[in-house]
């Protein structure tokens, strides 16, 4: 292990948060909030010490190899998450560093769960914080260093691999640094879009930035305490529901998209799926709450589909507590959570490609029983799926269920009920957001888990970001061994 | 510039590693879907899996605004498609390799009609540098010409008898017309000044005028000698080649191959040379035909195991030098130590003959050595520089840099700290690769 390289990334990375805390500054002295002030400044001042320690003190000896891209992508989540704490902390917004760690990670994470009992009344300078770390978290705060980071060379890869969601990842360019460059691009014109579709339908443009931070990185923090409910408007949650949708895609997708190949879309396999099991959810929910809840089917529509959207994307925006919703709604949305967007996106938990492949693999299991002897690879569209990652998929699904299994013994061992520590589990690892029961549910927040949940939780973010093998690969001894 | 290569052989990869190094954008082609991932994780490339003469995967390799196209696939007629192909897409430059010669008849399909700009063939390339080896003294295991000839470049074997062996080198007195330009030691580069001393074991980088050959005489001891017959084992295009050429200039050569068809085909492309059918691993043959009064023996068949061996196995029964091909690079470091003169590897020469043409323009010329950790660079000084008219021991250079020779006009200067550099002259510096960007900033 080369630990100078990894120090001296990392203190690049600390360097950039640093940087990244003068917006909220600024937003601090647009509103004039004093102690967000010098919360921020003091905020900024410690990170700056300890990247340009970190920077200086360590210098890069070479290139960073397969295991130093493991190691800087998960204590690079570790750090960042750690230094984003501080702002919470020294503007009082919360006294408690395991409760502010929860919240900064749930922010990086694009989790959203939230340990604050209101939300409004906290200094909006913060609040605008708790939003941006979501954003920098959704397309990754290790991309955002490829982008950045003067050349890496095969390195970037490395970190690329580690922080990008999926099965599979590939470049748009020759240069992984700039293939980065691109998915920001790409990443912050369609932000921009969605503020500006926001500002011009009426919202203020603290609340339209806030909520696209929010949405964009399927994060799910708002600075209302009632969410995208607090408006109560149809136009705001059509625009919030269409890009929340737009940012389940993959990000790959959308840039052939965004130059012209429409047809891309179209032929694109795990869109399809996606899109279909939007559908078909929407469509039922639509029917069950026409029956049981509202008398207008389009108000049945409007929330269900709202609901569909911000679950399966992992945003996890409410706009109406499905609590109160029949079982066979409430249990599609369950599953939803463990579906999640497309590989390549800012969304979380399993994605569809890797459903889709275990479909496929399931299904082929009864053709060989049929044919024993039939050569039958996975196909999706008309790209092969090699064994390998075929074999990769069914080992995350396994791992993916066997962590949320012993989370859940864990969360009950420490006295939650069943429900409560389930979707507290769930909702992490998939960095969704938002479970049921008395605890976790849609109206409720986690300040009242006991503080080894909370430090379960965070870990369970941080494995869902990563998607379990980037992080996990750590505690593995044989990987520390020269 | 996007530069697309196809085939990840040893030479699309070398050739990847130079461009990138100079920033250039790469993108691989290749067939085989093992490799992907392989080349994802050591190489900061786009690879893309297809068979590089099919439009769709060039398409996908983005040929459209491609700057440039390298085929070098085992496959002539899938290099020259491609080729073709990209010439159809407007590519400036395309770069073909190919291999079988019976392409390469006067009045078959034109270069400049399949659309390739250069053609490399390895074979060709690798007969020649067998016969510049053959050509130098015995302990002598890389040659180089530079500036048309007037300059040449000998990498140097030491052992214990070697004159200069734990010498200083400004204890060697080769005099004002060579320089020990670089030391190659357990796989370092280094450029030595004079109270480095020189250990047997290293390859010592000679730089010398071309009229004054003695002191590379001198430097390789007793061991110089003038090669008046080869014997060449297998008759493969490069054991043909070699022939030809080793006949043009009067060296008399035998031919040993197995198969007896081919000595019927190769005795009527070599009348000159006296072609044996038999086994060349066999030490009973091999003394029948006077191994031990041999002054070189190569050996270029298909198997890398064979040529070692049988290059040893020649060496021991007495032949003078013994130069085997091998196609594995990963032998070559341990191989210069057990007792074989010196290696040729067809790839590392396609991959420096390729290179050589990306640089034409910028430099005249440039060549690799050990497996491309030292460059060795040409170029015309320029106009206006601030490195022109100063003495050379003031220019800011890079480390691990050395300026070999300056050739002026007819007068060829082994520079010391004094001289200087003037507008027009031809300049040979050593360096690693990773500076060489410096010193293209520096100079040009």
């Amino acid at each position: 292990m080369k630990y100078n390289t990894v120090f001296h990334t990392l203190g690049m990375i600390v360097l950039s948060l640093s940087a990244s805390m003068l917006f909220p500054l600024f937003c601090a002295f647009y509103y004039q909030e004093e102690t967000a002030i010098y919360a921020f400044l003091s905020s900024i001042i410690i990170t700056l010490l300890f990247g340009i320690f970190f920077y200086y003190h360590f210098q890069a000896e070479n290139e960073i190899g397969r295991k130093e891209g493991y190691v800087v992508a998960t204590l690079g989540w570790l750090t960042t998450a750690a230094f984003g704490t501080l702002p919470f902390l020294f503007s009082g917004v919360l006294t408690n560093f395991i409760d502010a760690y929860f919240e900064s990670m749930s922010g990086l994470t694009t989790t959203g769960a939230t340990v604050l009992q209101t939300i409004e009344g906290n200094p909006l300078s913060v609040l605008f914080w708790r939003n941006q770390l979501q954003w920098m978290g959704g397309m990754g705060i290790i991309v955002l260093m490829v982008a950045i980071l003067p050349a890496l060379g095969a390195g970037g890869m490395q970190l690329f691999k580690s922080e990008v969601p999926g099965p599979e990842k590939y470049k748009l360019t020759p240069r992984i640094k700039e293939t980065a460059k691109l998915l920001y691009q790409i990443y912050i014109i369609i932000s921009a879009l969605q503020v500006a579709c926001l500002y011009f339908t009426g919202m203020s443009f603290y609340d339209a930035l806030t909520h696209m931070f929010g949405t964009m990185a399927t994060g799910g923090f708002s600075p209302k305490n009632l969410g995208v409910g607090h408006y109560n408007n149809l136009t705001y949650e059509i625009i919030i529901m269409i890009f929340m949708l737009i940012a389940g895609v993959n990000f790959t997708l959308l840039y052939k998209v965004l130059h012209g190949d429409l047809k891309s879309l179209f032929k694109d396999r795990e869109f399809l799926f996606y899109i279909s099991v939007i559908l078909i959810s929407i469509f039922i929910i639509t029917a069950q709450l026409h029956i049981y809840i509202y008398k207008s089917i389009l108000t049945a529509l409007r929330y269900s589909s709202f609901q569909v959207v911000s679950v399966i994307t992992t945003t996890a925006f409410v706009t109406v507590d499905f609590d109160q919703w029949p079982a066979l709604s409430k249990s599609i949305l369950i599953i939803l959570m463990f579906v999640g967007g497309c590989a390549g996106s800012t969304a979380g938990a399993i994605k569809n490609i890797r459903i889709l492949v275990l479909l496929k693999k399931a299904g082929r299991e009864f053709q060989r029983i049929l044919h024993p002897h039939a050569f039958t690879p996975i196909y999706i569209g008309d790209k092969k799926i090699s064994e390998e990652v075929v074999s990769s998929i069914s080992s995350f699904f396994f791992l993916y269920m066997l962590i949320f299994v012993f989370g859940t013994l864990f969360m009950a061992y420490l006295g939650l009920d069943m429900v409560n520590a389930m979707f507290s589990v769930a909702t992490t690892l998939g960095n969704t957001g938002l479970g049921l029961g008395s605890l976790v549910g849609p109206a409720q927040n986690y300040t009242f888990l006991p503080p080894l949940g909370k430090i379960l939780l965070c870990l369970c973010m941080l494995l869902g970001r990563l998607e379990i093998y980037a992080a996990l690969i750590l505690v593995v001894p044989e990987f520390w061994k020269k | 510039m996007k530069v697309i290569i196809i085939g990840a052989g040893k030479v699309g990869i070398q050739i990847a590693q130079t461009l990138l190094s100079e920033n250039h954008d790469v993108i691989i082609v290749d067939k085989r879907e093992e490799i992907k991932q392989d080349l994802d994780s050591h190489l900061d490339i786009m690879t893309i899996i297809g068979n590089g003469a099919n439009v769709r995967v060039l398409e996908q390799a983005g040929i459209r605004n491609a700057g440039m196209l390298i085929a070098v696939t085992q496959s002539d007629e899938v290099n020259m498609i491609a080729c073709i192909t990209a010439k159809q897409f407007e590519v400036k430059k395309t770069i073909a390799r190919i291999r079988n010669s019976e392409y390469m008849y006067e009045d078959s399909l034109s270069k400049e009609k399949m659309g390739i700009d250069f053609i490399i063939n390895p074979e060709n390339s690798t007969a020649l540098e067998i016969i510049g080896l053959l050509k130098a003294p015995v302990n002598v295991c890389e040659t180089q010409d530079f500036a048309g000839g007037k300059v040449s470049l000998f990498g140097v074997k030491v052992d214990e008898d070697n004159l200069f062996a734990n010498k200083k080198i400004k204890d060697t007195n080769l005099g004002q017309h060579s320089l020990i330009a670089a030391l190659f030691r357990e796989d370092n580069l280094i450029i030595p000044n004079g109270e480095d001393e020189i250990y047997a074991g290293d390859i010592a980088y000679l730089i010398t005028k071309k009229e004054d050959v003695t002191s590379i005489g001198q430097f390789c001891g007793r061991k110089n000698i003038a090669t008046q017959n080869v014997i060449i084992l297998g008759g493969s295009n490069i054991g043909v080649q070699t022939a030809t050429l080793l006949n043009e200039t009067g060296i008399k050569t035998k031919l040993i191959e197995i198969d007896k068809e081919k000595c019927e085909k190769i005795s009527e492309l070599l009348p000159q040379t006296l072609i044996i059918n038999g086994d060349g691993t066999n030490i009973e043959l091999l003394r029948e035909e006077g191994i031990d009064q041999t002054d070189g023996f190569v050996s270029v068949t298909g198997f890398d195991e064979d040529n070692l061996l049988t290059a040893l196995l020649a060496k021991h029964l007495g032949a003078k030098k013994v130069i085997a091909k091998i196609s594995k690079t990963n032998y070559i470091p341990i191989l210069e130590n057990i007792g074989i003169d010196a290696v040729v590897n067809p790839q590392l020469i396609t991959a420096a003959a390729i290179l050589r043409l990306l640089k034409h323009g910028e430099l005249i010329d440039l060549a690799l050595l050990q497996e491309g950790e030292i460059e060795v660079v040409e170029f015309i000084a320029q106009k206006n520089r601030e490195t022109n008219n100063k003495p050379l021991k003031t220019l800011n250079l890079p480390d691990n840099t050395i300026i070999g020779a300056i050739v002026r006009d007819k007068e060829t200067i082994i520079p010391h700290g004094e001289d200087v550099i003037i507008s027009g002259d031809k300049v040979i510096i050593f360096t690693k690769p990773a500076e060489t960007r410096k010193i293209e900033h520096l100079f040009l």
